[in-house]
């Protein structure tokens, strides 16, 4: 758990090393931590993330990014099957067949539970007091029917509502606490500064850490290497191309004597302007990613046009403007699936080239691939 | 297989059985109410599974064409790859030696595991359906249809009450901001941290987690700019087109060093100093916008069923993508050993079939292998 804990804090930028210093079984150093905690309440919005994450949920909810779901650690399995096990390559088939069979009827369902989620929605529109809203969620659709059933949900809101309140309070009281922490920091500086000196080399000795054994940064290093190899072939296909245009480019121009200097070079630059505007898009994909949420949505149905039974023309507040659009989430689903697809080919790919190697070995047998 | 497995296998029976029973519960009530006139399972009740043929034709009012269109809408989309997964099951084989050895067990446990997921998913939407389900089951006749009287439909009003005040303090706590004199100590207070910090490593960004946050992000350009490059013309007719594509390839070519530098930068504060690393280390997902954005209600909205359709079965692919490569790695450290160790004896034909066509065609196809005879 403090291995945990230290990994955690260094993995959200934490730098102050004294806190990595700290005994593995937990027997000192609370001031640290206080100010590990103190750290952490600033930084990462500690607060405010568990305030969002614990949100009360009376919607229809969906999560919207795209990361991957964390799958268990494959190195478990293979210790634990004995010598004496065999595994039919049958079994594994059959295993495969029974996860489609699975993914296809999870499909089935969920196109049924987004017909109904859209009936109601449409059917509901209107009846909400919340503007915003402006239709009811099943649960709510629920509620209306069964009041009963549904007494924890509003324990449950009247608490976080408690919270909140509770969490203003805190912004009141917030200098105070600031200034605490200033004193703890006082205080350990008058009596470290004693060991300071010390720490220095000790550290100097530890730099050298084994990057090795961390399985984040492997991770991380081997996303980077696929990225950098889709990248640089990628470039090389750039590359060629580029080259192709040119020399089409200068062959045009060269046979066409009456390119006016001043009249191409007023196109030229429209040209150019308009390409800059085109690939604006694309540059900003390098520049870091507008803000992503990570967490649940609640789905709400509202109509383009503003224009009809709902009256959205009321709901013009700030809200409305941070709402996440459908339609740009399957747009970006779309290219990650795009991604996806052609890393799976890739792998396939790999996999053929050996299988191949293998069929060669084969005596007396010949290897037609579908 | 083990009696463990064995369990685990009895779990998944009896997920598909739900699911198929609600399948099967689908198909039935169109069938059966289609008789009747006035199709109220459709219009306007939003009930699946709860619904029998009884209470169809006991809440039989006029047929609205919305009715009809709802029913025939309603019956479940033939699952394209049901069919598919169907021959799997029944290959043969010719060789004799077909057993794959024992490592194949963690690829059938990556199975399993991915399985079992699924069928928390389906758990999850057949509540969902439950509750839809009900209403239709317990609406008396007479009290009029969700289509008709859903628009005029009031919350019951503790519950009203509790969103009102619950809704007015996450925006208070939204708006609120921290005080003068709180920043100012705040900011002072993390500076004097970081002053703590050791110098090698204070004036680099260590932030492991936006390391990640950053990877994520670029890791969705090589398809994007691949779709710029494809719609680029192969041969423009007129020399401005010339000129634009050439500038466009251009400007691509930028773009990608730009990310390969990028990378490279992030490669380096990867290897940097490293910190004490625990072997469990499941990087923590926090959020990487602002303190105040993240007390905004979260919405998404959709403006069509189709939209919604999409996008939960876009979410569905990429999903199922994941875990297909996840599936394919672990197939390829397992099952290609196999082959490559042992000299490939006469029988093992069939295994070599059989392994080829999980891991290259996704189980869906085969390879054919033909004996080479040469006829003299």
């Amino acid at each position: 758990q403090v291995r945990f804990v230290k990994w955690a804090l260094w993995y959200h930028g934490y730098g102050r090393p004294q806190l990595q210093r700290l005994p593995a079984d937990g027997s000192a150093g609370s001031r640290e931590l206080l100010l590990a905690f103190s750290w952490l309440l600033h930084s990462p919005g500690l607060l405010e993330q568990l305030l969002a994450r614990n949100r009360v949920q009376t919607g229809d909810e969906t999560s919207v990014c795209t990361c991957e779901d964390e799958l268990p650690n494959s190195q478990e399995g293979t210790s634990e099957a004995g010598p004496e096990d065999r595994v039919d390559v049958r079994y594994l088939q059959w295993l495969n067949g029974r996860l489609r069979l699975q993914w296809c009827s999870l499909h089935a369902q969920h196109q049924e539970q987004c017909k109904l989620l859209h009936k109601i929605h449409l059917f509901t529109s209107g009846s909400h007091t919340d503007q915003n809203l402006g239709h009811f969620s099943v649960t709510e659709t629920d509620l209306i029917r069964q009041p009963e059933n549904y007494k924890q949900l509003l324990q449950l809101l009247e608490s976080e509502t408690t919270q909140l309140e509770a969490f203003l309070e805190w912004k009141q009281l917030e200098p105070v606490y600031w200034q605490w922490m200033e004193t703890v920091l006082d205080n350990m500086a008058e009596e470290g500064n004693m060991c300071e000196s010390q720490d220095v080399h000790v550290e100097k000795r530890r730099l050298p850490e084994v990057t090795s054994c961390c399985p984040w940064a492997d991770k991380m290093t081997e996303q980077m290497d696929r990225l950098s190899r889709d990248l640089v072939a990628l470039q090389e296909q750039l590359h060629q191309l580029v080259a192709q245009r040119k020399a089409a480019w200068w062959e045009k121009v060269a046979t066409r004597e009456e390119l006016q200097k001043e009249r191409f070079s007023a196109t030229a630059r429209k040209i150019r302007e308009s390409i800059e505007l085109k690939l604006g898009g694309v540059t900003s994909l390098c520049a870091p990613k507008k803000n992503k949420r990570h967490g649940l949505c609640r789905l709400v149905l509202r109509s383009k046009h503003p224009a009809g039974k709902m009256s959205l023309g009321r709901c013009v507040s700030k809200e409305a403007a941070e709402a996440v659009s459908a339609a740009e989430v399957i747009t970006e689903l779309r290219v990650r699936e795009a991604s996806l697809q052609r890393e799976l080919q890739q792998l396939r790919q790999q996999c053929r080239h050996r299988l191949d190697r293998i069929a060669g070995g084969l005596e007396g047998v010949i290897c037609i691939s579908p | 297989p083990s009696p463990k497995e064995l369990e685990e296998l009895e779990l998944l029976n009896r997920a598909l059985e739900k699911a198929l029973n609600v399948r099967k519960s689908i198909l039935k009530t169109p069938l059966e109410t289609q008789g009747a006139t006035g199709q109220k399972w459709a219009a306007g009740k939003i009930s699946s599974k709860g619904m029998t043929s009884k209470q169809g034709r006991s809440h039989r009012t006029a047929a609205g064409a919305s009715g009809r269109e709802v029913c025939a809408a309603a019956e479940p989309q033939e699952t394209p790859g049901l069919s598919e997964s169907a021959p799997n099951e029944q290959q043969s084989f010719s060789g004799g030696d077909s057993a794959a050895g024992k490592n194949s067990m963690a690829a059938g446990k990556q199975l399993l595991h991915a399985v079992k997921k699924s069928s928390g998913f389906l758990a999850e939407s057949s509540k969902k359906e439950d509750t839809t389900g009900a209403w239709g089951r317990s609406i008396s006749p007479g009290t009029g249809t969700l289509q008709e009287k859903g628009c005029q439909l009031k919350l019951p009003l503790p519950y009203r009450k509790a969103y009102s005040r619950n809704s007015r303090a996450w925006e208070r706590c939204r708006l609120c901001q921290t005080s003068a004199d709180a920043a100012a100590a705040r900011t002072h207070f993390m500076e004097r941290i970081q002053t703590t910090v050791s110098f090698p490593s204070r004036h680099r960004v260590h932030l492991r987690c936006k390391i990640e946050e950053e990877l994520r992000g670029l890791q969705d350009v090589p398809s994007r700019l691949r779709q710029y490059v494809e719609a680029e013309p192969a041969d423009p007719s007129t020399l401005q087109g010339e000129y634009e594509s050439l500038l466009t390839l251009e400007g691509l070519q930028t773009t990608v060093s730009q990310c390969l530098q990028k990378l490279q930068l992030l490669r380096e504060d990867c290897t940097g100093d490293v910190g004490s690393c625990s072997p469990a280390c499941v990087p923590v997902r926090g959020q990487m916008c602002d303190s105040a954005d993240m007390l905004a209600v979260p919405l998404l909205c959709y403006s069509s069923l189709q939209e919604l359709r999409d996008l939960f079965a876009l979410k569905l692919q990429v999903s199922m993508l994941h875990q297909e490569i996840a599936l394919q790695k672990v197939m390829m450290a397992e099952l290609l050993p196999v082959l490559e160790a042992r000299p490939l004896l006469e029988g093992s034909a069939g295994l070599f079939r059989a392994i080829q066509s999980q891991l290259c065609e996704g189980g869906r196809r085969f390879p054919v292998l033909v004996r080479d005879e040469l006829l003299d």
